[in-house]
């Protein structure tokens, strides 16, 4: 697939672990040090029930609110199917490392953190807090994960989905130890969601292509790269290597 | 009893993260399950585990007694009490 594809982000919302105001955001794409309101360090999730939200890792809340954001308030008691793309990299590898400590202790395991730490889980309860019945997807897909999402959502979107809008949230942790630190760099993004329309709607346009390109190897900050894309007006080119695979994003007026 | 009972209430508490609860909340004779405190199929798993760890109780998963002994705290203190009583 080399040929270039369009599609539109009419909106996002982003959390990182101290901030998840659009000054913030701006402040932090500018290279600045973000001075956040002093409450938005706690995420609340109203929308979600006491005894569902118990079930979320600090994780899956982030991926939550960002997606509670772009729905805002809804006008109908009983909103239109709405396809949602839940897209990390890594999931909830916290859940993973001590499930498999447990493991080699030969400890059982607890059957909620087994539950709770399959990729589609998040998703899960998400569509039982909403109410929602649409298309959800999992997607884990490599460093280069949030560009086969957006290609994901591109594909529903030709294909015809029950809404002319596809909800696509990236969300990823810092890896815990015994993963290498290192491999943390760069990554302030906890939570990125996006409403992903097609080409010509009202919002940022976005051009894509896809290669083959062997020696590539991941960039780590792809999803911190992929918001200064939306922010910066001036700075509208992004090119994510990945294991063999190199994309291009350019943005247009 | 009461003592056993309020020892199980914070089991349940802490072992299936009922953030917004205290022991003072659940009542004894109450449903755990569905109604009452809204407990799910999960939640058995994972209390059934509490269980065998603290107390040393082993239950069948899927079984019409292991359903009896869920119904409420009471019956819970009950297995737990007759269980310490057997060995």
């Amino acid at each position: 697939m080399s040929a270039l594809h369009q599609l539109t982000i009419a909106q996002w919302a982003a959390r990182a672990s101290e901030w998840n105001d659009v000054a913030s955001w701006q402040a932090w794409a500018r290279g600045e040090t973000p001075q956040p309101p002093a409450d938005s360090e706690t995420i609340q999730l109203p929308q979600v029930p006491a005894m569902l939200r118990r079930r979320l890792s600090p994780l899956g809340r982030a991926a939550l609110w960002a997606l509670f954001e772009l729905r805002g308030q809804e006008s109908e008691s009983t909103p239109p199917p709405l396809a949602t793309i839940f897209c990390s990299r890594h999931g909830e590898v916290s859940r993973t490392v001590t499930l498999l400590d447990d493991l080699a202790t030969d400890t059982a395991l607890s059957p909620t953190a087994f539950s709770l730490s399959v990729h589609n889980a998040i998703g899960g309860i998400y569509s039982m807090a909403a109410a929602e019945t649409g298309n959800i997807t999992a997607v884990s897909a490599g460093p280069d994960s949030l560009c086969h999402a957006l290609l994901e959502a591109w594909c529903l979107l030709q294909d015809g989905t029950d809404d002319d809008r596809v909800l696509c949230v990236v969300y990823d942790d810092a890896l815990p130890p015994p993963y290498p630190q290192e491999a943390n760099a760069g990554a302030t993004v906890q939570a990125l969601a996006l409403e992903v329309r097609k080409a010509g709607q009202q919002g940022t346009q976005l051009r894509f292509s896809l290669e083959s390109n062997p020696g590539d190897v991941g960039s780590t900050s792809v999803n911190d790269d992929f918001l200064r894309l939306l922010l910066n007006p001036d700075h509208r080119d992004l090119t994510v290597s990945a294991d063999q695979r190199r994309w291009h994003w350019s943005g247009t007026v | 009893m009461t003592e056993l009972k309020k020892q199980l209430k914070q089991l349940i508490i802490d072992t299936l993260d009922l953030e917004d609860i205290s022991a003072e909340d659940i009542d004894s004779a109450e449903p755990l399950f569905v109604d009452g405190l809204g407990l799910d199929s999960i939640d058995a798993l994972e209390l059934g585990l509490a269980l065998q760890k603290r107390y040393g109780i082993k239950l069948e998963a899927d079984s019409e007694e292991t359903r009896r002994h869920f119904a409420s705290i009471d019956a819970l203190a009950e297995l737990v009490a007759n269980h310490a009583a057997s060995v």
